[in-house]
C-alpha cells in the first residue's frame, strides 16, 4: 500500500510556489494602472539629467518625451503655462542645463481610471527633484489619454503645498 | 545555521518576529521616519534621519512653535516646517520679522535672517501657517504657507 502521508517540507514548498505564482500573476498580469505607472516612471527617468551633460545629448533625451506627451498638452508649472507638445520640449532643454545632474522621481504616484472615459485617466503625484546640493518637491496632477495604443500625458498642473 | 540561529533557534525566530511585527507597528503606524534634505529647516535640522509622530495631535490641536511633518501627494515625501501661524489669525512677515494679528512673533529657532516681506493673510478655521527656519535664504526659494490640518502628519520628535 503507497504512503499518502505528506511531509512538511513539501507543504512548505507548495505554499512558497504558490505565492511566488500569485506575486509573479499580480506583477505581470495586464492593468491599466500599471502600465500608466510604468510611462510615467519613464517619463521621470528621462527627466533625470545626468551630469555633464553636453548640448545635443540633452536634445536627444529630450526628444524621447515625444512618445509620451500628446501634441496639445497643456501644462501650467506656477504661473507659467505650455500649451504645446514642441512648447513643453523647448522648456524642458532649457530647464535641463545642470552641471551636476539632478535626478527626478514621481513618488506617491496614485492613479484613477476615468470611469466614464475608457481611455483617459489622471494621476496625482509628487515629483521630487534631488541635485547635488539641493531638493525640491512639487505636488501635481497628471491627466493622460490613450492614443494608438499607448497612453500619453495630455495635460499636468503643479499643485501649491502651502499656500500664501 | 548554530552561528546564524544560536543555541535556541525557536527562541531566536520568536524573538525576530517580534522585533519585526514592533518595527512594522511603530514605524508604519506611530512614528514615521524622515530623512532630513534641504536647507529651510537650517540651523535646526540640517540633515540626517528623524520621525515625525502622528499621535502627537490625536488628542490635542497643533501648537504654535512645533516642528511639523507636512504630507504632499503622499507620505513618501513630506515638507517639516514649523507652525507660526493658528487658526483664524492674520500673519504677515515684514522686514524679516514675522507679524500675527498686528505684533511681532518672537522666534528663538531662527537664527538666520533676511529681510522677507510678505502681506498679511488671514488664516481660515482650519489654517496653519508654516515657514522654515532659516529665514537667511531668498523668500522665492523658500517654499511657506498656509496648509490645512489635513495636511500636518505629525510633530517631528526631535
Amino acid at each position: 500500500m503507497p504512503d499518502s502521508r505528506v511531509s512538511l517540507g513539501t507543504v512548505v514548498l507548495s505554499l512558497v510556489a504558490a505565492v511566488v505564482v500569485a506575486a509573479l500573476v499580480y506583477v505581470f498580469w495586464p492593468n491599466e494602472e500599471r502600465i500608466i505607472r510604468a510611462r510615467l516612471m519613464d517619463i521621470a527617468s528621462i527627466l533625470t539629467v545626468p551630469a555633464h551633460e553636453a548640448d545635443l545629448p540633452r536634445m536627444e533625451r529630450v526628444a524621447h518625451l515625444r512618445d509620451y506627451l500628446a501634441s496639445d498638452i497643456h501644462v501650467r508649472y506656477g504661473s507659467q503655462e505650455a500649451t504645446t507638445r514642441d512648447m513643453v520640449l523647448g522648456a524642458l532643454i532649457q530647464w535641463g542645463r545642470f552641471p551636476d545632474g539632478v535626478k527626478v522621481e514621481f513618488v506617491d504616484l496614485q492613479v484613477t481610471l476615468d470611469p466614464s472615459r475608457a481611455n483617459a485617466a489622471s494621476a496625482y503625484l509628487t515629483a521630487k527633484i534631488t541635485g547635488r546640493d539641493s531638493v525640491d518637491a512639487r505636488e501635481a496632477d497628471v491627466r493622460l489619454t490613450r492614443s494608438d495604443g499607448k497612453w500619453v500625458v495630455s495635460g499636468a498642473e503643479t499643485r501649491e503645498t502651502l499656500t500664501r | 545555521m548554530r552561528i546564524l540561529l544560536g543555541a535556541n533557534p525557536r527562541a531566536t525566530l520568536i524573538r525576530a518576529a517580534v522585533l519585526i511585527a514592533a518595527a512594522i507597528v511603530v514605524f508604519g503606524y506611530i512614528l514615521l521616519p524622515i530623512r532630513m534634505e534641504g536647507i529651510s529647516m537650517l540651523p535646526t535640522y540640517s540633515g540626517g534621519i528623524n520621525f515625525a509622530n502622528r499621535y502627537a495631535y490625536r488628542w490635542s490641536p497643533p501648537q504654535r512653535g512645533d516642528a511639523v511633518a507636512v504630507r504632499m501627494a503622499g507620505e513618501g515625501v513630506v515638507f517639516v516646517k514649523r507652525i507660526v501661524g493658528m487658526p483664524g489669525e492674520r500673519v504677515g512677515i515684514e522686514v524679516g520679522v514675522v507679524m500675527i494679528n498686528g505684533e511681532p512673533l518672537i522666534e528663538p529657532h531662527v537664527l538666520y535672517k533676511t529681510l522677507w516681506n510678505m502681506p498679511e493673510v488671514t488664516l481660515g478655521p482650519d489654517e496653519y501657517f508654516l515657514i522654515g527656519d532659516n529665514r537667511g535664504m531668498p523668500m522665492k526659494n523658500h517654499d511657506f504657507g498656509k496648509a490645512s490640518r489635513g495636511r500636518i502628519i505629525g510633530k517631528m520628535v526631535f
